[in-house]
C-alpha cells in the first residue's frame, strides 16, 4: 500500500482545547503532522485511543528538551511533547499493531517567543501507549490548560 | 563562493528546477507529493526551489556535494523571492553535543561543521500564512571517505518569522568558501488536507515480514533502486536478539563497509567504524525504527535513523530511544536490497515487518 491521508484532519475554526482525529483507519505505519497555535496559555500533550481517547495511565515516554538529559516518565495519562508554551510543530511516527504496545517517535519544534530574537526550542520524544487489545483509531494533541487558536491542525497519513 | 546567474526556467538560479504537479509513485489518496526540485547544472551556492504551491506542510530532501572547499546547506525561505533579511532563528545540536542557538540571523543554521564532503539533509516545515514558519530536521555527512571514518550528524529546529504570507520559496544556501557541486539537489514535497492526488512521491518498493515463521533475519527482495529511500521496520523481539541491518546491491554486503554515529537515550555519541553491519539495538523489547537514505551510486550511502525500543512491557517502564546516522562506504552502485539481521541469539518473532519506500 502507499501512504495516504488517514481520517479527517482537524483544523480548528474556533478556539478549542485540542485537535483530534477520531475516524482513523487503523493502519500499521502512521505519520502525524500537527501545528498547534497558542490562543491562551498552552502546552502540548499527545494521546491515542481505540473508539475514544484513552485518558488512563497507560503511557510511558522518554524525552530530551533542547538537547538536555533525558527524562523518563512512566504511568502517565498522556505523552508530554513540549518545552515551553507557544506554537508547536510536531512530526510523529507510530507503529500500530493490535496485540503490541504502540511505539511512537516524536520530533517537536516550538517558536517559544515570537520574533527572530528568540531561538526556537526542540524536543526529541519516544513513547508507548500500552494497549495490547486493539489498534488505535483516535489521536489527539491537546493542552492541559488553555486553548489552541483558529487554524491549529492535526493531520494523519497511514499505510499498512 | 560562486555566483548565480539568471537561468531561463524559474528565476534566479544556476540549477534546473522542475515543477511537479504530481508525477510520482502512485497509490493512496493525499500522500506526500513532489512540488518541485532544483538540481544544480553547475556548481553554486544556492539550490533554490521557487513557485511552490501553498501547502500546510513540506518535507524537504537535500542531497549535496561540495567543490572548492567547505559548503554548508543552511536554509532560507521566502514569498516571491528568498528572504535574506535577519528574520531567522535556529537551534542545532552537532554530534550529540550541547545545543547552540542563533537569533536574528539571515538563515537557519543546521550545523557548524562545514565540511567538504557529501551531505544529506531532511527537514519538515509547517507553513501557515499568518504564523511563523517552523522547521525540524536532521543532517549528516560522510565526514571523510571510507568506513574507517564515522559520519557526522546534527539535529536542528528553526523558524522564519514572516507572519504575512505563506512561503513559496525554499533556498538551500551555502555560506562557506566552497560551493555545492554539480548535481546537488533539493526536492520539496508537500502535504495538505485538501489534496486529492494519488501520485505519491514515496512509492512502495517492497514489504516483507516474518508472518510465515520466526527467523534470525529478514531480508527484502531486490527492489528497484531509487535515489531516496524511506525504510520502516518493526522488530518483534522474543528473547535476547540484538537487531542490526545490512544493505547491498543484489546481496547484502557482509564486508567491513559500515560506520555509524549514535546516541542512545540521550547519551554521549558513540562512533563505530569498519563494521560488518549497521548497529541498531539498544536494550530489550520490541523496536520500531525509521530510516531515510540517500542512495547515489557513486557516493557513500548516507542514512538518518531514529528508533524507539519498548523495554519491559507496561506503562511502568519508559521506552528507550536512539538517534543514529550511518554510512555504507560503497561507491560503485545503488543499493537495492536491505536486511534485518540478529547479532544476538534467538529468532525474531512473527510480528516483525519491514517496509521500503523510495523515489528518484
Amino acid at each position: 500500500m502507499a501512504w495516504g491521508i488517514n481520517g479527517t484532519p482537524d483544523t480548528l475554526t474556533g478556539t478549542n482545547a485540542g485537535v483530534t482525529i477520531s475516524d482513523l483507519t487503523s493502519t500499521i505505519f502512521n505519520v502525524n503532522l500537527s501545528h498547534v497555535i497558542k490562543s491562551t496559555s498552552t502546552n502540548a500533550r499527545i494521546r491515542f485511543g481505540s473508539s475514544s481517547i484513552d485518558t488512563g495511565s497507560n503511557y510511558a515516554s522518554r524525552e530530551s528538551n533542547d538537547g538536555g538529559a533525558d527524562t523518563a516518565r512512566t504511568s502517565q495519562t498522556n505523552i508530554i511533547a513540549q518545552v515551553n508554551n507557544l506554537d508547536f510543530f510536531h512530526v510523529f511516527y507510530a507503529v500500530n499493531i493490535s496485540a503490541e504496545e504502540k511505539l511512537i517517535i516524536i520530533h517537536m519544534a516550538e517558536n517559544v517567543v515570537a520574533g527572530a530574537g528568540t531561538a526556537p526550542s526542540r524536543a526529541e520524544v519516544v513513547a508507548k501507549w500500552v494497549n495490547t487489545s486493539n489498534q488505535y483509531d483516535n489521536v489527539q494533541v491537546y493542552p492541559t490548560s488553555g486553548l489552541y487558536a483558529i487554524g491549529s491542525n492535526l493531520s494523519a497519513l497511514g499505510t499498512d | 563562493m560562486s555566483y548565480n546567474y539568471i537561468q531561463p526556467y524559474l528565476g534566479l538560479s544556476n540549477g534546473i528546477q522542475t515543477m511537479n504537479s504530481g508525477a510520482g509513485g502512485g497509490g493512496g489518496v493525499g500522500g506526500w507529493v513532489e512540488l518541485g526540485r532544483t538540481t544544480l547544472g553547475s556548481s553554486g551556492d544556492n539550490i533554490t526551489v521557487s513557485s511552490l504551491a501553498d501547502k500546510r506542510y513540506y518535507m524537504v530532501l537535500v542531497d549535496c556535494d561540495t567543490t572548492g572547499g567547505n559548503a554548508r546547506p543552511t536554509i532560507r525561505m521566502g514569498n516571491g523571492s528568498t528572504d535574506t533579511g535577519s528574520n531567522y532563528a535556529s537551534r542545532r545540536n552537532e554530534n550529540g553535543g550541547t545545543d547552540a542557538t542563533n537569533t536574528s540571523s539571515t538563515q537557519i543554521y543546521q550545523q557548524n561543521l562545514a565540511e567538504a564532503v557529501p551531505q544529506f539533509q531532511l527537514n519538515y516545515i509547517a507553513n501557515l500564512s499568518g504564523k511563523e514558519k517552523l522547521t525540524t530536521g536532521w543532517w549528516c555527512d560522510t565526514n571523510a571517505a571510507g568506513a574507517a571514518n564515522a559520519p557526522a550528524r546534527s539535529e536542528f529546529v528553526g523558524k522564519w518569522v514572516n507572519t504575512s504570507n505563506p512561503l513559496d520559496v525554499i533556498d538551500i544556501f551555502n555560506d562557506e568558501a566552497g560551493s555545492f557541486s554539480t548535481g546537488s539537489e533539493c526536492v520539496v514535497l508537500g502535504w495538505d488536507e485538501s489534496d486529492t492526488h494519488t501520485t505519491n512521491f514515496w512509492e512502495e518498493l517492497d514489504s516483507v515480514d516474518l508472518s510465515g515463521g520466526a527467523a534470525t533475519s529478514l531480508t527484502s527482495n531486490a527492489f528497484t533502486s531509487k535515489k531516496y529511500l524511506w525504510i520502516q521496520c518493526y522488530v518483534d523481539m522474543t528473547t535476547t536478539q540484538n537487531p542490526a541491518y545490512r544493505i547491498g546491491n543484489t546481496t547484502l554486503d557482509t564486508g567491513s563497509n559500515y560506520s555509524t554515529r549514535d546516541s542512545q537515550s540521550g547519551g554521549t555519541d558513540n562512533t563505530r567504524v569498519s563494521q560488518t553491519f549497521i548497529h541498531s539495538g539498544i536494550n530489550t523489547g520490541n523496536m520500531f525504527t525509521n530510516f531515510f537514505i540517500v542512495n547515489n551510486a557513486s557516493n557513500e550511502k548516507l542514512m538518518i535513523q531514529h528508533g524507539v525500543q519498548q523495554e519491559t512491557a507496561g506503562a511502568g517502564n519508559a521506552p528507550s530511544r536512539t538517534e543514529r546516522v550511518h554510512k555504507w562506504a560503497q561507491t560503485s552502485s545503488q543499493a537495492d536490497i536491505f536486511g534485518l539481521i540478529n547479532t544476538g541469539s534467538g529468532n525474531f518473532g512473527t510480528g516483525t515487518i519491514m517496509k521500503i519506500w523510495g523515489s528518484d
